[in-house]
């Protein structure tokens, strides 16, 4: 009878906080909004399942945890906190992009800088909630819409908001399909709307080949920190345009970024136990 | 929390931040406008190699004959093992 006391002791049921409740039914509400709306399931479904393994409540004396150094979610986990899976990612999105309508109207590029609007006012207003300057820069990043690279500044800047920045990071981009109509629709017209684009010019194999190295050496010049980032963006992207590594983009694109994706997924989903978030 | 959190300091990052983005997109974007131009120039000054190789002959097949010869030895073969049987 004692024995089983005991056991009873270790179980889910007995350590369950509400926190970790709370944290299961946001991690089901991820796969349910995954599966039943195909809002991001590549991310949202890994996600989803790594917030409802890591909110398993912890059994005291077991490594078992992210956070427990030496298990299996910790040595995953450690692809996010030392910033190694966001550069696979981007070399994988580099191997995907085709770059062709852009090179063919050089202006679209400043469309980028719209996303740095974002950047800045959610900067500026992590700022205003009173966080440090290194916790907003890293906050910041969720307002360009972009996962990868928010996890690798918080894994620089602000280790200890990771698992938040990371979920509200996928969380917005995820979003991103349901936010954006309506403000499509709000500041354009229909007609506006219709405007059929006209075909873009021919760009030649030469000059998608120089971009992704010209391009890498532009912006690294300018910003050496991220040139792992950058480099591994558009390492991918010279292994699709080279037309002599097919292979090796074809990895990059399918096989090795779904992998990394299910491990970053899992383990950032999974880094947010109750007692740590 | 508040405004005063927002000093002159965030500030100048926030716009610093911007103008560093916007110098690298712009430099880019100028690059690319010109990268056909520079492609030009490099082709006038550094030709591509002339082809020299002969072209190779177009081989005349007799593929409908070997065809029709290997249908009809089959036709025979299958006639004759009818026949044994």
């Amino acid at each position: 009878m004692e024995i089983l006391t005991e056991f009873l002791k270790t179980t889910g049921w007995a350590n369950l906080t509400l926190g970790n409740a709370i944290m299961i039914v946001i991690g089901l509400a991820f796969i349910g909004l995954a599966i039943r709306k195909h809002y991001e399931p590549l991310l949202l479904v890994p996600i989803g399942m790594g917030i409802v393994v890591g909110n398993i409540p912890p059994v005291e004396g077991m490594t078992l945890g992210v956070y427990d150094a030496g298990s299996v979610l910790n040595y995953i986990y450690f692809g996010v906190s030392q910033g190694i899976f966001p550069p696979l990612i981007f070399l994988g999105i580099g191997a995907m992009t085709d770059f062709s309508t852009m090179l063919s109207n050089p202006r679209l590029v400043l469309l980028g800088a719209a996303a740095q609007v974002g950047v800045f006012l959610t900067f500026l207003g992590a700022l205003f909630l009173d966080f440090s300057p290194q916790h907003s820069g890293a906050i910041g990043i969720i307002g360009g819409a972009d996962g990868p690279t928010a996890i690798f500044l918080s894994a620089k800047l602000a280790p200890e908001l990771l698992g938040a920045i990371a979920i509200a990071a996928y969380s917005y981009m995820a979003l991103v399909p349901v936010i954006q109509p309506p403000i499509m629709k709000l500041l354009t017209t229909r007609d506006e709307r219709l405007i059929r684009m006209s075909p873009p010019r021919e760009v030649s194999k030469r000059e998608r080949m120089i971009f992704p190295i010209a391009a890498f050496l532009i912006c690294a010049m300018i910003a050496p920190g991220a040139i792992v980032l950058l480099g591994m963006l558009f390492f991918g992207n010279l292994l699709k345009e080279s037309c002599v590594t097919e292979r090796l983009a074809q990895s990059a694109r399918t096989a090795m970024i779904d992998i990394v994706t299910i491990l970053l997924g899992f383990s950032v989903g999974a880094s947010t136990q109750a007692q740590q978030f | 929390m508040g405004f005063h959190n927002i000093d002159s300091d965030a500030i100048a990052t926030a716009a610093t931040g911007i103008t560093i983005v916007f110098v690298a997109l712009i430099l880019i974007a100028i690059f690319i406008a010109l990268l056909p131009k520079i492609l030009e120039f490099v082709g006038e000054v550094f030709p591509p190699p002339i082809n020299y190789d002969a072209p190779t002959p177009s081989v005349k097949t007799d593929d409908g004959e070997i065809l029709a010869a290997i249908g009809f030895i089959c036709h025979e073969i299958e006639k004759q093992t009818k026949a044994k049987n």
